[in-house]
Formats: C-alpha cells, structure tokens, sequence
C-alpha cells in the first residue's frame, strides 16, 4: 500500500476497484516502497555517466536534458543496428500470452504490465511508432505510442521492476528473452542518466576499490584473518589462504559479499576449510575481489569494463584457470559474455581438477570452472570425508537462483552435493524449480530496502513453493548459489515463511567436512554439532 | 432450514462471488489468469485466495471459532498488504464476503426465524474484519521491521569493513607474491 499521506476529502472516498486503463496510456506512480532511489551524483561522476544530477523518481521534474528524446532514439537505432536480438525480439511476438502469467512480479502483484509480454510492449510501442512504417502511419492502431516523458516514467519504473531473471524466455515458443528487452531498455534510461542507486553505487565502488563493498586491498586481507580465526577457533585447525599469489595454480573469484555480509560469511569459511582439506593450489586476488558484476544491470559497456579484472588478474599471477564461488549474475556474466568481452583467455589451460584429475569440458572456451562443478566432481571420486549427520538439525530445500539455473544449466550438481552433505533434502515442486525456478524478487539491482514492497510481491512464488515444503516436510533451510539471494530471501522468509533460514551450498559442505586433525563442537553457526554415531567417509 | 444448512447449500455459489468480487479488485487484464489457473504455484495469489476464502465461509458456516480462522484471514492479508492497495481496499474483500452471502441468500426462503442467526453471523464478520484489521497492520508493522534490519545488517556489514580496514595486520594469510 502507498504511505503517502491522503488529504481529509479523499479519505473517505474508499475505493474497492482498479482504475483500468488501456495499456497505451502511461501509469507509472511512483509510491513508496515500489521503487529505487536513483543513483548519487558522487557515484554518477566516478562512471563518468551522462546528465549527472540530484534527482528523484517522484518528483515531477527529473531533470532530463533538452534534447533527451533525441538521445533515447538515437541510442534506440544504435542498439537495434548493434544486436540483432533486439531487433528480432522486437519485431517477432506475436502477443500469444504463453509469457503472460511466468513472471514472478506479475503473480506477486497482479498488475498487466508486469507481464512480460506488456513490459516488452512498453519499449516496443516506441519502436513501433519510430522505426516501422506501418507504426509510423497508423500510430495507436498499430499498438505504437509517441516517446513522452511519461512513457520515459513508466520505463523506468517497469523496466527497474524487471530482474533479468528470464524465467519468460524458457516459455515464448520463439524464445523472446524479455530480460534482454530490458537490459537494453536499462541501456537506453542510461543514456539520460535515470538510473538506481542499488546498481550505479556498487558498479561505482568495483570500478574503484575492485569490488562491489568499496572494500581496500588491506581490509579484504584483514577480513581474511577475522576468518582463519573463526576457523580456529571452530576447528583447531590453522588454515592457509593465500593472496594475490604469483604462480598459484588456480585464482579463486567469489562474489565480495561472501566475506562482508551475512550469512554469506558462512559459505565464505565453507570455502577455506574445503580447500585447505584438498591442499588447494590456489589464490584469491584483491584486484579481482569481486565476481559479481552490477555492470551487467547498467550497460554492456559497464559490464565488460568490470568484468576485465578476473582475465587480467588472472593474466597477472600466471595461473592457469579460474574457479568460481557462489554468485548469480557473476556466473551469467561468465558463461554468456565474458569470451566475447574480454577473451579469447587463450593464455590460460583448459580446466582440470588436480585432486580428481577431471577435464572440465564444458569450461573449455572461458577456463572458468564454477564451484559446485568442482566440489561434485571431488565428491563423486570420493575425495572428501564427509559426515552428513552434521547438518541433521537442517531439513534443506534448494532454491536455483535464476542466474546459474538459467544461464548455464547447473541443476545437477548443487543438488548432488546437498545430497551428500545432508540427510534430509526435499526439493520444492517441479515447475519452481531448475530451469522454472523462480526469482527472489530482488535480482539485478532490485535489492534496495526502499523498494521493500515490491520484492515482497516479487518474491512471493518463490516463498510460496518455499512454504509448500515447510509444510510438508518441515523444511527449515533453504539453501542456494547467489549472494543476492542470500541477502533478499532471508527478509523475504520473514514476511512469507517465518522460520525458514538461508544458507549457500558450501555452508553446509563445510559442516559435514571432516577435516584432517580437526576439533569439532559446534557448526559454522556457532551451533553445537550433531554428531553421527559412525562417520560416513 | 436453518441458516447454517442455507449457507452450506449456497456454499458453492457464495465462495465464486466472493471471490469474483476479490478478483475484481485487480486490473482486468490480470483477472482471467488469477481465475483460471488452477496450479498452486503457477498461480500463488489466486489460489491462496481460493483455499483460505473457502476455509473462512466453511468456519463461517459451521460457527468454528474466530480464531481458528485468522491463519487463514493473516495468509489473504499478507497478499493485500504489499499489493497497491490502501488500507481499506486491501480489507475490502470482508466487506465483499458479508455483501456475497447476502445477495446469495436473497432469493432463498430466508424468513424471521433467521434473524437472529443472521445478526450473530454479521456479528463474525464484523469480528473477523477486526482482526484483519489487526493482522494488516502487524504485516506493515513487519514491513517496516524488515527494512530497520535489513539498514542494520548494513550497517553491521559496515562495522566489519572498517574494523577490517583498522586492525593490524595478521598472520596466516599469506600475501603479495609469497608463496604459501
Ligand atoms: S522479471 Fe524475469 S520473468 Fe519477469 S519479465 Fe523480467 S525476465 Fe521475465
Ligand atoms: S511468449 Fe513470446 S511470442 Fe508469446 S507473447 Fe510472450 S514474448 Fe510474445
Ligand atoms: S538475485 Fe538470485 S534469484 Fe534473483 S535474479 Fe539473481 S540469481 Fe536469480
């Protein structure tokens, strides 16, 4: 519900219906809860981005340059010349509707222009009208609409109430990817400076410090012994993690918020003890200290801008591939545009595991190998001792963050994993899962507290699956591979499934890891472990 | 008949009205999906709202106690209250459930002898509607939980930065070149 305050004559003038209008007219408002805060004019000049300025998405004016109208067609002819996607998803719908009800914002909130199919109709409309000729001559008719600064209002607002997540792709039988129409529609808000707060000040701090926190070199080092401490202290066991070390055999790359936020902190140490088990050649980087890429939200431009750093690094401590942590758009970045970004990384080796001897293929053309890949492989040739019964006080569902499940297909082997770490997996129903999973609700850059309500709405299915299984099997963790997701679905289980708590998929690898010399009492969490009567090895 | 035995025959009918004047709360565009798809999780907002409608009326119908109800008025209310709707559109559909059962029963032999069955069973929605007003506010009162928390996660996160950023330099990460 809105909190903006209604004057003593509109309080009694009590309202149970909507106010339909046809989708053409433009109805962006702007209440609160229901959108981000635009980007801050310090983090608007270090991108150098354009029409710098102090602005706010509810006020009337937002400041526009002159000749913003120009700008935005310009940019619109320039991408649609540029990627010929674009153009195609523009000009194929056929307004069949299979997309219409997949989208998690449009079943949280029931509002029409959540649907896919009208998210992508408020970009086309405009291409309709300025770059068909039958747009051109039949205007309305044709379902195309002149570019107003209302039409620019409701892009923003619909286009930032898109989190990329593509679930609609997988059911448009031409395979229009709504998410694309998006970025591109991001691209174009850019070019006037309309951007959000939650996406240009990450993006900003990565450009800067080398990730997305803003953290320095030397506190990320300082970060690493709070860790090793902990790890002690929980373990007995003094652990090793290298930094920026040259002739390390592979570099490590996770998201930043994996050694900052909570409970990220867990998968961090997850990390540590398991490739301090597997005496690890590797390093972490404080140059390439973040796999996330906020770019990706913001421009293509930005994207390959940040995601440089994991390459040259890479190039720079002359090792010999790259392994990936838990993250979501990072590993979406990786698989679909880091080649073409920044490779051909024909300096580095295809990627083999140097416990298990296995070739990872499916790595061949990025040499980036994703952590779940790697610690399966370790787990299916009986590399690691583990002790399930550990995490016995978990029963554990899985949430495929969009990004790994959808942009590169890794349904397999977190769950494989899960099963082998815990006792009770259950998974959620079949068409919230996997490739159908649904979003968070807070994904590319939709995170920010302010826009509460919406990533309440747009999490919904995602809780409501969640809620299924708590109900039936009494789940009580749900365990994913994404750092926002980490951060977004705790509140949302708050509001939705009290009692279901967060966790990634190497917390609870780090639980049941029985390590070498350790002394055990208590879980990652402080919390004292349940131990199994007989190990499994 | 007694009321209780009207409302049973009736049920049927009166949980569609309810419903449609639920569903038209929403943008048309939106309603035909929220109607018509029968799959839970293809369609979370219209069926919680199906399930827990008909649990209502049932309770209703069998005067269950109001507060084996509120789990299913909270599960309607938590939808409605991140949705776009101001407080009184957000609890309308109570309203809607007392209009429903009245015009359904009108063209029923409803006679003196229901009066008083009548007047007690308005009593219950009026209580139910009291206590969705009560769970509409603890879901905004929620809302604004989860936002100071989530502030203070950041601001938690922050400490550690700088607390990272100000201590001393330790021991066993192994730095800049060197070999482990
Ligand atoms: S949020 Fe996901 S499902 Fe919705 S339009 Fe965007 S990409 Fe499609
Ligand atoms: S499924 Fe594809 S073709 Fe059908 S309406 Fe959606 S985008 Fe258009
Ligand atoms: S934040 Fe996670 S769940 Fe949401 S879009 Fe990204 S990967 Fe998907």
């Amino acid at each position: 519900m809105a909190d903006d305050k209604l004057k003593p004559e509109e309080i009694l003038n009590v309202s149970y219906e909507p106010a339909d209008r046809d989708w053409l007219t433009p109805t962006a408002v702007f209440r609160k809860g229901t959108y981000s805060y635009s980007a801050p004019l310090k983090h608007q000049k270090y991108l150098d981005l354009p029409n710098q300025r102090e602005w706010n998405p509810a006020d009337a004016d937002w400041k526009l340059p002159e000749n913003w109208k120009e700008i935005i067609l310009e940019g619109m002819g320039r991408l649609l010349k540029r990627h010929r996607s674009f153009k195609l998803y523009l000009d194929i719908c056929v307004r069949c509707g299979a997309c219409a009800d997949k989208c998690h914002y449009f079943l949280g909130s029931g509002d029409p222009k959540n649907m896919p199919v009208l998210r992508a109709e408020l970009l086309r409309s405009v291409y309709r009208r300025y770059f068909t000729v039958a747009g051109k001559i039949f205007g309305r008719l044709a379902g195309a609409r002149d570019l107003t600064e209302d039409v620019l209002k409701e892009w923003f607002y619909y286009f930032f109430q898109c989190s990329e997540c593509r679930r609609c792709s997988i059911y448009c039988p031409y395979g229009i990817d709504t998410c694309e129409i998006t970025m591109m529609a991001r691209e174009l808000l850019n070019l006037v400076g309309c951007n959000i707060q939650w996406v240009v000040e990450p993006a900003s701090n990565c450009f800067r410090t080398g990730n997305h926190l803003g953290i320095p070199p030397h506190a990320f080092k300082q970060t690493f012994e709070f860790a090793l401490d902990e790890l002690k202290d929980l373990t007995g066991i003094s652990i090793d993690a290298p930094i920026n070390r040259k002739g390390a055999e592979i570099l490590f790359v996770a998201p930043s918020a994996d050694y900052f936020a909570s409970p990220h902190w867990h998968t961090f140490l997850g990390y540590l003890m398991l490739f301090h088990e597997i005496g690890l050649d590797y390093t972490w980087s404080t140059y390439a200290s973040e796999g996330g890429n906020f770019g990706l939200f913001h421009s293509s431009e930005l994207a390959k801008r940040l995601n440089n750093k994991i390459y040259a690094e890479a190039r720079r401590l002359g090792v010999k591939w790259i392994l990936g942590g838990e993250c979501g758009h990072m590993w979406r970045t990786i698989h679909q545009y880091m080649d073409t970004f920044n490779g051909p990384a024909d300096f580095l080796e295809e990627p083999v595991s140097p416990i298990t001897g296995t070739k990872f293929d499916n790595a061949r053309s990025t040499k980036m190998v994703h952590i779940t890949e790697f610690t399966a492989d370790l787990i299916k040739h009986d590399k690691l001792k583990l002790d399930p019964a550990r995490n016995d006080r978990w029963k554990v569902t899985f949430h495929d963050s969009c990004n790994p499940a959808r942009a590169i297909g890794l349904f397999a082997e977190p769950r494989y994993i899960l099963q082998n770490v815990c006792n009770h997996f259950f998974d959620m129903p079949e068409n919230t899962i996997k490739e159908k999973t649904f979003c968070c609700g807070s994904g590319a850059g939709l995170g920010a507290d302010e826009n509460m309500e919406m990533r309440l709405r747009g999490g919904f299915p995602r809780a409501h699956a969640v809620k299924y299984v708590k109900e039936k099997h009494g789940v009580n963790m749900v365990s994913c591979l994404c750092a926002i997701d980490k951060a977004s679905l705790p509140p949302l289980f708050e509001y939705w499934v009290p009692g279901v708590e967060v966790c990634g998929v190497h917390e609870l690898v780090g639980n049941a890891l029985v390590m070498k010399g350790e002394t055990r009492t208590a879980d990652l969490r402080g919390e004292p472990l349940a131990q199994a009567e007989e190990p499994t090895a | 008949m007694t009321l209780q035995e009207l409302l049973r025959k009736r049920k049927k009918a009166i949980l569609d009205r309810c419903l449609n004047l639920l569903f038209d709360t929403y943008p048309h565009d939106s309603v035909t999906l929220m109607k018509n798809q029968q799959n839970s999780f293809a369609n979370p907002v219209g069926s919680t709202f199906r399930r827990e409608l008909e649990i209502i009326l049932d309770g209703l119908s069998e005067w269950a106690d109001p507060g084996d109800l509120t789990p299913s008025l909270d599960a309607i209310v938590h939808i409605r209250a991140v949705q776009e709707f101001r407080p009184s559109g957000a609890l309308a559909f109570m309203v809607h459930l007392k209009k429903a059962i009245r015009e359904e029963l009108q063209g029923m032999q409803t006679g003196p002898e229901h009066l008083d069955d009548l007047a007690r069973l308005d009593l219950r929605i009026d209580e139910l509607t009291f206590a969705a007003f009560d769970l509409y506010v603890a879901c905004r009162e929620k809302i604004a939980e989860i936002r100071v928390g989530e502030a203070r996660a950041e601001r938690d996160r922050l400490v550690r930065v700088v607390q990272a950023m100000t201590r001393g330099h330790g021991s066993r990460v192994t730095g800049h070149g060197e070999k482990s």
